[in-house]
């Protein structure tokens, strides 16, 4: 409940749900508050020796028992711990004060200035940190630890400029920066408005590391003798001193060992939880071949030997939505037959890709159809489990992405890519499989398929990569092909080659396949038929020319007269039809019609729940004014 | 009357890299902008479009030719002698998620350009208000941050930042592919007000030829750095005269399944026809390899843009029709 009222004002920031966090933050507070206020209120003045009561354990008298000289631990480590919090925090200063300016500096200059501080920095971090230290003390003296620490927070400043470096040259990259400059902004307020707030978790990431690293130096200094000195106390100090009593008081070692660790895992646990915020996940599964395990469950149907159905595919009121929360996909019916094209056309957040997913049970991670079947071949494999799935993906469905590099892994050649599935999923040998493997590039419309056969993806231009990933797909012999935004990412010339070398894969397979696109003309290049979606419904189905040219949904009309490609050969006109505002997001879908509030037909009636209605040959149309409207009319005004 | 063009680019050729490595991204182009004009700047990827665009904005360096404005020649002024020179040239980008500074309220990021040149925050966020009345946005999202907008209305505080200083030449470089339909259309038809009601010439990069018919008044075709065709928008998308302009037109699929059947025809006639292709040596025209009527004058020598029916062509074989 309180949850509820948090995410109403502002988000409670994520890190406060990590338990380590919580006791990492009241931890350091403690030791950083404590002990900066020490003098004031510790129990025992560090110097006094309680005669009589040296190496006690703890007690109510002495918190954390006494040393060899009856001094309290307790306070001593509390004193100590002031010393070590200054020392590192000057590191961290220094640190920051050499590496973050030169970061900005080199960021923005690039070139010359660039390799000149890189190679600077380079051999500052090669210096052997504790030599020059130890070589400083014999300058300054021991007990002096200040200068030290100035010096090792120079030392240590190439960590900060190379962690900060590629940062902020990412961030420049960005067009808001590239704006600014437009703009006329200094270089010193673009570094502070501009990018200082995209770098700033990294920063503290980096902080608590290097206040970790001061704290371990100092650790080790005064282990060495050369912290400060008796009867000043330091941890380091302390932890020497209990080693060389370890046989008469094991216990003496435990107070100042504990505190050095549990501070030095606090201020790291605080750096993860500060670089988990920094670096991002995208959370998508990607669906490999090599998940391809192949075990069914028995009494399952084997696909490939059931009867042929008349429908390779068919939806029936399919309803995929977020675990305990919204529906992104609602009621979804759609079929289609051997060897045909489905083209599911709509706008981004309409759900045309979850219901892609769906059929190849590749629904993100949180993400599961709740109710409805989706049939292939006449089998409803809408509860199937991974397992089960992996025996249908690849052999009777295959998928391919808008972003080809996806489906190849970049650290193997096409050719190994291409000859495991050959081998798993069709038995061959590698022998035969290298030869399919050549042929199916060949088949795919690559002129050196050999010499592909040996690139990595990474050397492929995006045409040649989207068809190598559909040779990939086709290694099982799909019956259905699930294509989600083929041609979206590549140039307008490489989109026809690809979507005629799709339209020749249908014929000369037989496969059918799902198109889901956002391009009305990819739909009337390659699909008979067309299912419109919007707002997670199909609002309007049926064959491609009906749909496209008579419309019976006022949102396929629109849509088409925002297309400045509808009017190809004739005049241009002045305004593009204007569909005001935006698509709903899906936590706002109501069970009445969702394009309402942007439809210029709407009426009261259009508050009722809706109704599909059968419309064009074998098609539907979700319009509660369906058979009023003469959109075909509006549509030349 | 003779006005002063806009926007005069002369010869411009612009180079990445130097000695072996270096690879022309642009050579010879030159077009002008009239005050109030639309030019757009169309080609696929690796034309040199957004090359030319960051050119003229100094974010790129320029190996040689001249660029112009208003007269003055601003080829070589660094950004910030641009800030006198051609404070007068703006731009909108075409990522309106990267454009814009996720943790600036849209007031801040409006008002940026004008407190840079010293007008008062209270003035500048008066002016923020209206402009974003200006591009249909309520006065409100001053205070708001850009998290709470989509991509459409994103693109409209792109085009409010680039409008605010009341600019002579706004360089819009792909506004709209990022966008879907509806909103690709709201913003279209905005900037098809703008370019009417305010004084202001856009140089409008696209890879879409229709998009560019719709806003523009003239085009320039370009292919790997050179311009291909350059000319009235409607003559060259209706009836091109570069072969190159003619693969682009015919590859773009167009919503009616019944013209489209007629343009995948004529695509495959185009691609059959390049099946006996000439080998492009590099020193001829840059389409010769993928050109279905190339000859082996095309490999050798390269075409000068002459004018052809109407619009300037960089093709040999290029006639003008016989007048009937």
């Amino acid at each position: 409940m309180s949850n509820t009222t948090a995410t109403k004002k502002r988000k409670a920031p994520a890190f406060l749900k990590r338990p380590g966090a919580v006791l990492s933050i009241l931890w350091l507070t403690f030791i950083i508050v404590g002990s900066l206020t020490a003098p004031l209120w510790i129990p025992y003045d560090i110097r006094t020796q309680a005669v009589g009561y040296e190496l006690q354990l703890p007690s109510w008298q002495f918190l954390l028992g006494t040393d060899d000289l009856g001094r309290d631990i307790f306070s001593r480590i509390m004193y100590a711990g002031a010393g070590t919090m200054v020392g590192a925090a000057i590191t961290v200063v220094v640190a920051f004060g050499i590496g973050l300016p030169m970061a900005f500096i080199a960021a923005q200059r690039r070139g010359r200035v660039e390799s000149f501080l890189s190679r600077f920095t380079e051999i500052i971090f090669s210096l052997p940190a504790m030599v020059m230290i130890l070589a400083l003390v014999g300058a300054v003296g021991q007990g002096n630890m200040t200068p030290l620490m100035v010096f090792f927070g120079f030392l240590i400043s190439p960590a900060v400029y190379r962690v900060l470096l590629g940062q902020i040259i990412s961030i420049r990259q960005r067009l808001y920066v590239d704006a600014a400059r437009l703009n006329g902004l200094s270089a010193l307020r673009i570094n502070v408005r501009h990018i200082l707030p995209g770098i700033w978790r990294t920063v503290l990431v980096q902080v608590a590391l290097i206040f970790v690293a001061g704290i371990g130096i100092q650790a080790g200094l005064s282990f060495l003798g050369i912290g400060p000195q008796e009867p000043e106390p330091s941890w380091g100090a302390m932890i020497l001193q209990a080693t060389n009593l370890i046989y008469f008081s094991p216990w003496m070692m435990v107070p100042p060992g504990l505190v050095l660790v549990i501070t030095v895992f606090a201020a790291n646990e605080l750096a993860d939880v500060f670089g988990e915020g920094a670096a991002s996940n995208s959370g998508v599964k990607a669906f490999s071949f090599k998940d391809l395990k192949g075990k069914r469950r028995a009494g399952l149907p084997n696909l490939e030997t059931a009867p042929k159905a008349d429908k390779i595919l068919e939806l029936n009121n399919l309803v995929v939505g977020v675990q305990g929360k919204h529906e992104l996909v609602s009621n979804v019916s759609l079929s289609l037959n051997h060897g045909e094209v489905l083209g599911v056309v709509g706008e981004s957040g309409c759900g045309k890709t979850m219901t892609a997913l769906s059929v190849i049970g590749l629904l993100p991670p949180g993400v599961a159809i709740r109710s409805g079947e989706v049939k292939l071949n006449g089998v409803d494999i809408a509860d199937w489990n991974e397992q089960e799935l992996n025996t249908i993906r690849g052999r009777e469905i295959a998928y391919i992405s808008q972003e080809p590099m996806v489906a190849l892994d970049p650290m193997f050649t096409v050719s190994h890519q291409l000859v495991y599935p050959l081998q798993r999923i069709r038995g061959l040998n590698k022998t035969e499989a290298k030869a399919e493997a050549t042929e199916l590039l060949r088949q795919v419309g690559i002129i050196a398929p050999e010499r592909v056969m040996k690139s990595y993806p990474h050397q492929l231009s995006g045409g040649m990569a989207q068809r190598v990933a559909i040779a990939l797909a086709l290694t099982g012999n799909p019956k259905l092909l699930i294509a989600d935004e083929p041609t979206t990412a590549l140039d307008v010339t490489i989109q026809a080659e690809i979507l005629d070398l799709l339209r020749e894969l249908v014929r000369s397979r037989g496969m059918a396949m799902v198109v889901v696109t956002h391009n009305l003309g990819v739909v009337a290049d390659i699909a008979d038929k067309v299912a419109v979606m919007y707002a997670g419904q199909v609002i309007e189905s049926g064959p491609t020319a009906e749909v496209l040219l008579t419309p019976a949904h006022p949102y396929t009309a629109a849509l088409l007269g925002a297309d400045p490609h509808f009017n190809a050969g004739e005049k241009m006109p002045e305004r593009l039809t204007s569909i005001e505002g935006t698509v709903p997001p899906a936590w706002d879908w109501t069970p009445s019609c969702r394009f309402a509030a942007r439809c210029e037909f709407a009426t009261e009636v259009c508050k009722q729940p809706l109704k599909i209605a059968p419309a064009h040959n074998n098609g539907t149309v979700q319009c509660l004014r369906f058979g009023e409207l003469n959109l075909s009319e509006t549509k030349k005004n | 009357m003779s006005t002063t063009p806009l926007l005069e680019v002369t010869g411009l050729a612009v180079q990445y890299g130097t000695g072996k490595k270096a690879f022309t991204a642009v050579s010879d182009v030159s077009f002008t902008i009239m005050p109030g004009q639309v030019v757009g700047l169309v080609g696929e990827s690796g034309s040199g479009k957004s090359t030319i665009g960051k050119a003229i904005l100094g974010l790129e360096k320029v190996k040689s030719g001249t660029i112009k404005f208003l007269g003055n020649d601003i080829t070589h002024d660094s950004i910030k002698k641009r800030q006198k020179t051609a404070s007068g040239i703006r731009v909108v980008f075409q990522d309106p998620y990267s454009s814009i500074n996720p943790a600036l309220t849209v007031g801040e990021t409006l008002i940026e350009p004008l407190t840079v040149m010293g007008v008062k925050r209270e003035v500048a966020l008066e002016k923020a208000r209206e402009v974003l009345g200006k591009v249909g946005l309520n006065a409100e999202a001053a205070d708001r941050y850009p998290r709470n907008f989509s991509g459409g209305q994103r693109q409209r505080i792109a085009i409010a930042r680039a409008l605010i200083v009341q600019p002579k030449l706004i360089v819009l470089d792909e506004p709209v592919s990022a966008l879907d339909l509806s909103t690709q259309a709201q913003v279209l038809n905005l900037l098809a007000d703008l370019s009417q009601s305010e004084d202001v010439g856009f140089l409008f990069i696209a890879h879409d030829l229709d998009v560019v018919r719709f806003l523009s008044d003239t085009t320039v075709v370009l292919y790997k750095g050179r311009i291909m065709e350059y000319g009235d928008v409607e003559r060259v998308v209706v009836k091109p005269q570069h072969p190159y302009t003619q693969t682009l037109t015919s590859a773009a699929p167009v919503p009616n399944p019944h013209q489209q059947k007629v343009r995948r025809e004529h695509w495959q006639t185009l691609q059959i026809a390049n099946k006996n292709h000439i080998k492009d040596e590099g020193t001829g025209c840059p389409f010769v390899a993928r050109c279905p009527i190339a000859t082996q004058l095309c490999a050798s020598n390269v075409p000068e843009l002459r004018v052809i029916n109407g619009i300037s062509v960089a093709c040999h074989l290029a006639k003008d029709d016989v007048p009937a």
